[in-house]
């Protein structure tokens, strides 16, 4: 149990924890010139490897936003998984449930469109998009870290 | 025939001239305002671990405010149908007005004030700042609207409480140097700063400073996240500028005021030959020093309650005011004999 501070200490301890800030980074960035790398868990769109995929549909099974159809692909024996982005909640379901590991989650999140049909992606579109097609000022991308110091950012060059 | 020759006009009162439109007068205000408030924004998010305005102009937003000021010249201007729209209208006009006279009296160098007030200035001063609260709550009168009538309440409430301890506490600067003159004020702070003779004065200024100028801990009239804006709720476009230039030069006055009675005012080393020059230019620092110190105090501590604010106006801050004035007495006249 910590004792009540003083009347001093009450006025000038804040001031120390002000005055810390100082030295810190900012933790905010510019966001379409700077950029937060996901980090591996994070659920952005998502990738089909129709190499893997065995057409079993239990991830259109499982989608309880109803954002997955089933459509065939020219050249290939089985129908493939389609996605709605603009119906999916990204809850992650049909990635746990493919048996064959083929979907998988990228950090991209940058998918917004002007027409609702840019959010849907036929199977040969679910491939991982360049981030720097979709940013078209991004100049750099970061990783976070926390040192003593407070968290800080690495910052790796996209393009000049 | 009378034949009036503006050049030759200007030429003989240029001094004049320039020292009202461009500095310290308007000009200086403009610039300051516009200045305080990128200032504020951007070293705020600084102590907020943020960044502030980026994206106008290409270092540091600089161009942010520029592009806000001229925002809201565009907007429209909206009176409320039960306002009293000529006073809620002449308000926007008149209030910034006062900061702008307060400035006037403050000296920049040993020659160069606008008004000296033949050695009344701090009386005039204060005398002038008191119209400030008034015209305060007849703006939240005018615009007949519970936020801007409360918040005109809680400015009323917060002037009293603040100002009383700050011209008691100057009073304790008044009797220290046994003059009313703003500039003998600063001249006997050629050796010594009035800080250190008038420390506890200070503390009670600095305080009730912040009460006067309306920032945290004492922006209660302005509550933003409970009034909206406080008395000034109901402004809109080019009023609503008025409304904050008002507030900024108040703030500037205030604290231009602090650093000539308790840091020297223009006194410093002398760097530039022009005494002008080199005054103005220890004003300059001065000031943003002190503004600096005001921003992180801001930053600091939360809002008080109006009922906290006001006790420690009117139990803490007028007790310390009315004995610095006994203990400045004492040390003057007993110890040092009348001499300081």
């Amino acid at each position: 149990m910590g004792s009540t501070p003083g009347f001093l200490s009450r006025i000038f301890k804040p001031f120390y924890h002000v005055a810390r800030h100082m030295v810190y980074q900012p933790v905010t960035h510019k966001y379409p010139y700077e950029r937060i790398k996901g980090q591996s868990r994070t659920r952005g769109f998502i990738t089909l490897n129709m190499d893997t995929c065995i057409g079993c549909g239990a991830c259109g099974y499982i989608c309880p936003d109803q954002a997955i159809k089933f459509f065939p692909v020219e050249g290939r024996r089985f129908t493939y998984p389609a996605f709605d982005f603009g119906k999916c909640s990204f809850c992650g379901l049909c990635v746990e449930t493919c048996p064959t590991d083929s979907l998988h989650f990228t950090d991209i999140v940058e998918i917004a469109g002007e027409k609702y049909k840019d959010l849907v992606y036929m199977p040969e579109d679910l491939k991982k998009p360049d981030i720097k097609d979709l940013l078209s000022e991004l100049k750099y991308e970061l990783t976070t870290s926390i040192s003593k110091k407070g968290p800080y950012y690495i910052r790796k060059k996209v393009r000049e | 025939m009378f034949e009036f020759d503006l050049l030759k006009f200007i030429k003989v009162n240029f001094l004049i001239f320039f020292k009202i439109s461009v500095f310290p007068g308007l000009g200086f205000i403009f610039g300051f305002v516009i200045f305080a408030v990128w200032y504020q924004r951007k070293y705020l998010a600084r102590l907020m671990l943020r960044m502030g305005p980026v994206h106008c102009g290409k270092k540091l937003g600089w161009l942010q405010l520029i592009a806000d000021a001229l925002k809201l010249l565009t907007k429209e201007l909206i009176v409320p149908e039960a306002a009293h729209k000529e006073l809620f209208i002449a308000l926007s006009i008149l209030l910034p007005v006062i900061p702008g006279a307060m400035i006037g009296l403050i000296p920049f160098a040993q020659d160069f004030v606008i008004y000296s007030a033949q050695g009344y200035g701090l009386l005039l001063f204060f005398a002038i700042s008191t119209l400030f609260p008034v015209l305060g709550i007849l703006r939240g009168w005018a615009a007949n609207n519970k936020f801007t009538v409360i918040g005109a309440f809680r400015n009323i409430y917060m002037d009293i409480a603040g100002e009383i301890p700050v011209i008691l506490s100057a009073a304790g600067v008044m009797v220290w140097a046994g003059t009313y003159d703003l500039i003998k004020i600063v001249e006997l702070q050629k050796n010594i700063w009035f800080i250190f003779p008038q420390i506890l004065g200070f503390i009670v200024f600095f305080i009730g400073y912040l009460g006067m100028i309306e920032k945290v801990p004492f922006d209660i009239p302005t509550a933003e996240s409970e009034l909206v804006y406080g008395p000034n709720t109901e402004y809109t476009g080019a009023m609503f500028l008025n409304m904050m230039l008002s507030d900024y030069a108040n703030m500037l006055a205030w604290t231009l005021l602090m650093i000539t009675l308790y840091f020297g005012g223009y006194n410093g080393p002398i760097i530039f030959s022009n005494l002008i020059i080199n005054g103005s230019f220890w004003m300059l620092v001065k000031l943003l020093i002190a503004i600096t110190i005001m921003f992180t105090v801001l930053i600091t501590y939360a809002r008080l309650r109006i009922d906290q604010a006001v006790r420690i106006g009117w139990n803490y801050l007028l007790p310390l005011a009315l004995l610095n004035i006994f203990l400045t007495i004492f040390l003057k006249y007993l110890l040092l004999g009348g001499a300081v």
